[in-house]
């Protein structure tokens, strides 16, 4: 299992607004595929995916502002357990 | 400029090798974009400056290379890297700093390497390869054999002064070099046409009466039948080929570059060139593979890339003890050596020789007993020539030939970068520069390259080589006059030599010589005493010095005179005014110590403590600048570590901090003077030891 966490984008501010997903639990998804759309203080952005595998959980929902750092999102086999907190 | 293409008949590429070219290129862009991502995780240090976009130059260019070519490359190096061979887990751990890496986390993301696989640990000076590449060439040649060195740089490295000296040293030698540039269009966020009137690089090789071509560098074909080109040149001894391969990187330059400076229409043109998707559709589109077999390549790929990133994950960090590991910092570490004392009265009158013929006799010799030794320099082989700038090569090349005494281009970042290179390829060599204040033209070979080579591959490459730099004003002025020894103390990885006596000259410069590091020897002229060359203030060194050459230990001090009541540690005409000082304080029942370091580097510190330990008194003497000189180091550690001992502070003589002027009462108003040396060490015995000389 892969912990997706939020990538430094921004050239001032370490804080991201996540503006939509464009994938839904339980999706497949592939290293480089475009995750979600990011808004920072330099400009809006595409998060690429990290890992091959299912997108077991989105831990960080649209129209939520984060820091860089934070654990956004649980990619890893189907039916594999994802950390609760 | 450009050759015919029908010289060279290719024959169309079977599907095997098609899949394999295909293979390879996937391999390099999953490798990039998996750093990449993993980079943005947070998981890998420092930056990394990636080539996506680029990879039909590597694998195109690399494809054609045997194990035993070589290449050197940049700081945009994973590319070449594994086009060459490199396991993408040694290279994927390398840029995680993880102890299985190549270079075992030394190097990182921009000085990948491997020289078992003909891969210079890269360098990432712009420019810095293209004058390792002509001494590495040379190696190889003078080895007979047909393998070539390819040297890759971007466009930015083109505005270099290296490339100049590089590429026309190499062009002189007829030296298989392939120079390859891939010009991307940008040097950083810099436009290339921004930065040279004329854009067309490859144009650049008639300024060398060399070969020349431009082609494709999105078309791995095109490369290939280049390279192919530039080979059937440079192995058959036809010496080197430029080529320039246009490309584009996809990316920015390095991790946190939002290309600004480019548009979306240019990038959008380049991305419809894709090296990759192009190369895939066309061998399907031919015919010589299936879209199955595309994608079965693909994948194997990214399998391979999947399994060298699981590898640099759960790789042991370095341990932190092994970036100090000795061996690993030279290939000859310093040892423990116990101080020379007093020279030695010989049998034989003949045998008082000056420190010119001693030095002679030595490299005479060295030529003699190692067929791996070459001497490179300006002037030191011409028939009828200078034999060097103070006759010392006079006789060589009549006795071994020119091309064991090579007359150089005036092109000093050439003749250090090709003393690397040559080091790299097996060959030791003596190059000499006529006048040490020349070492600044090379300062980037000598401490980027010949200091680090040995570190950042992770001990796996050896740079021996003595630098002979002459030093001291006499009467020439600013530019003809300094002692940069101070400087190179500075740099880890460089060995420093000052010969002062003909007996030292000969053990000491042998040494040098057979040792495994880079090694400056500093020799003053004004000690010389070569005939053609008598100077005003000349002073005779002349002393015994057996036949054969012998071997002194690095970094062994000597002690020229024993004394109790004060120490001075003198190099060079100080050392000889510390001498004559000694003899008249005797006469006053004031015995003095002289002790000459002879080696900066590793310094005997062993021998200068145990001095100071008895004496309590130190007067350091050079005619280095007095603000950091070398003997501003000594004066601390000395005062740090004996300070118990000491009776008086620590004295310093030595040059003003003024640049050298020409007339001969303008010289001696910056220079350090005996009286300067006798008032320093009478202030220091004297009861109070109050400063008496007026600065
Ligand atoms: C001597 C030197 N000057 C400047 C730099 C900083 N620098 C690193 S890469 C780069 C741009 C190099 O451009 P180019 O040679 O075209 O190679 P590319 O990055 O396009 O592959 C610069 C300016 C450097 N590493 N070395
Ligand atoms: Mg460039």
């Amino acid at each position: 299992m892969e912990a997706i966490i939020m990538p430094a984008l921004g050239q001032t501010s370490e804080e991201a607004h996540i503006l939509e997903w464009l994938v839904k639990e339980g999706d497949e998804v592939e290293m480089g595929q475009p995750l979600l759309n990011v808004e920072t203080d330099k400009a809006e952005l595409e998060v690429e995916c990290v890992a091959d595998g299912v997108l077991l959980k989105i831990v960080c929902e649209a129209e939520t502002t984060v820091n860089a750092g934070t654990v956004i999102a649980y990619i890893g086999e189907p039916g594999e357990s994802v950390p609760t907190e | 400029m450009s050759q015919s293409t029908n010289t060279l008949q290719q024959d169309a590429l079977s599907a095997e090798e098609s899949l394999h070219l295909l293979e390879e290129m996937v391999l390099i862009r999953q490798f990039e974009q998996t750093a990449y991502l993993r980079y943005l995780q947070g998981e890998i240090p420092g930056t990394l400056h990636q080539s996506q976009g680029q990879e039909a130059v590597a694998v195109g260019v690399c494809s054609l290379l045997r194990t035993e070519d070589w290449i050197t490359s940049t700081h945009r190096p994973h590319g070449h890297a594994l086009a060459k061979g490199l396991d993408p887990a040694a290279g994927m751990a390398e840029i995680y700093g993880r102890e299985t890496g190549c270079l075992g986390g030394r190097g990182g993301s921009m000085h990948l390497g491997d020289p078992a696989l003909g891969i210079l640990p890269s360098i990432a000076i712009v420019g810095g390869g293209i004058t390792i590449a002509p001494g590495l060439a040379h190696a190889l040649k003078y080895k007979e054999t047909d393998n070539v060195v390819v040297c890759f740089f971007g466009d930015g490295a083109v505005n270099e002064g290296a490339f100049h000296e590089g590429v026309n040293y190499a062009a002189a030698f007829n030296l298989p070099v392939i120079f390859v540039c891939e010009n991307n269009m940008y040097g950083a966020s810099t436009p290339f046409h921004e930065t040279t009137r004329n854009i067309n690089v490859a144009s650049r090789g008639a300024a060398y009466g060399i070969p020349s071509e431009q082609a494709d560098g999105m078309d791995i074909r095109a490369v290939r039948e280049a390279t192919e080109r530039a080979l059937l040149t440079a192995r058959s001894g036809k010496g080197p080929v430029l080529l320039e391969f246009l490309t584009y990187r996809y990316v920015g330059h390095s991790r946190g570059d939002a290309r600004g400076y480019r548009t979306k229409d240019e990038e959008a043109i380049w991305t419809a060139k894709d090296p990759i998707k192009t190369f895939g559709a066309a061998i399907v589109d031919e015919g010589i593979a299936s879209e199955d077999q595309v994608k079965e390549a693909t994948k194997r790929a990214k399998k391979r890339i999947a399994e060298a990133l699981k590898h640099a994950q759960q790789a042991p960090w370095p341990d932190p003890v092994a970036a100090l590991a000795p061996n690993i910092i030279f290939g000859n570490p310093p040892q423990k050596v116990e101080g020379a004392g007093p020279l030695e009265e010989g049998p034989d009158e003949d045998r008082y020789i000056t420190i010119a013929d001693s030095i002679r006799e030595t490299l005479h010799s060295e030529l003699g007993t190692d067929q791996s030794l070459v001497l490179l320099g300006e002037d030191i082989g011409v028939p009828g020539g200078f034999g060097g700038a103070f006759g010392v090569y006079q006789g060589l090349a009549e006795d071994y030939g020119r091309h064991r005494v090579i007359d150089t281009p005036i092109s000093e970042k050439a003749i250090i970068g090709a003393a690397v290179g040559a080091a790299i390829g097996g060959l030791r060599t003596v190059p000499d520069l006529q006048y040490a204040d020349f070492v600044f033209e090379a300062m980037d070979e000598l401490v980027n390259e010949a200091a680090k080579q040995r570190y950042m591959s992770n001990g796996k490459l050896t740079i021996p080589m003595v630098l002979r730099c002459p030093v001291g004003a006499t009467q020439r002025g600013a530019q003809h006059a300094q002692h940069p020894e101070s400087f190179f103390m500075h740099v880890p990885g460089i060995k420093v030599l000052c010969i002062s006596d003909p007996y030292t000259a000969k053990g000491a410069l042998t040494a040098a010589i057979r040792d495994d590091d880079p090694v400056m020897v500093f020799e003053h002229k004004l000690l010389y005493g070569a005939k053609k060359r008598q100077e005003a203030g000349s002073i005779n060194t002349r002393a015994y010095v057996p036949e054969e050459n012998f071997v002194l230990p690095v970094g062994q001090a000597r002690v020229r005179r024993r004394g109790k009541d004060a120490t001075i540690v003198a190099t060079f005409t100080e050392l000889y005014k510390a001498l004559e000082l000694a003899e008249k304080l005797s006469a006053e029942g004031i015995e003095l110590e002289v002790i000459d370091p002879v080696w900066l580097s590793p310094f005997d510190w062993g021998t200068v403590m145990e001095s100071v330990r008895r004496t309590g008194r130190l007067v350091i003497a050079h005619e280095a600048h007095l603000t950091g000189g070398w003997g501003a180091e000594v004066s601390a550690r000395v005062s740090d570590e004996l300070f118990a001992d000491l009776k008086a502070p620590v004295r310093r003589v030595a040059s003003r901090d003024i640049p050298m002027p020409f007339s001969p009462p303008l010289e001696a108003a910056v220079l350090p003077l005996a009286e300067h040396l006798e008032t320093a060490v009478r202030d220091i015995l004297s009861p109070d030891h109050t400063r008496s000389d007026k600065e």
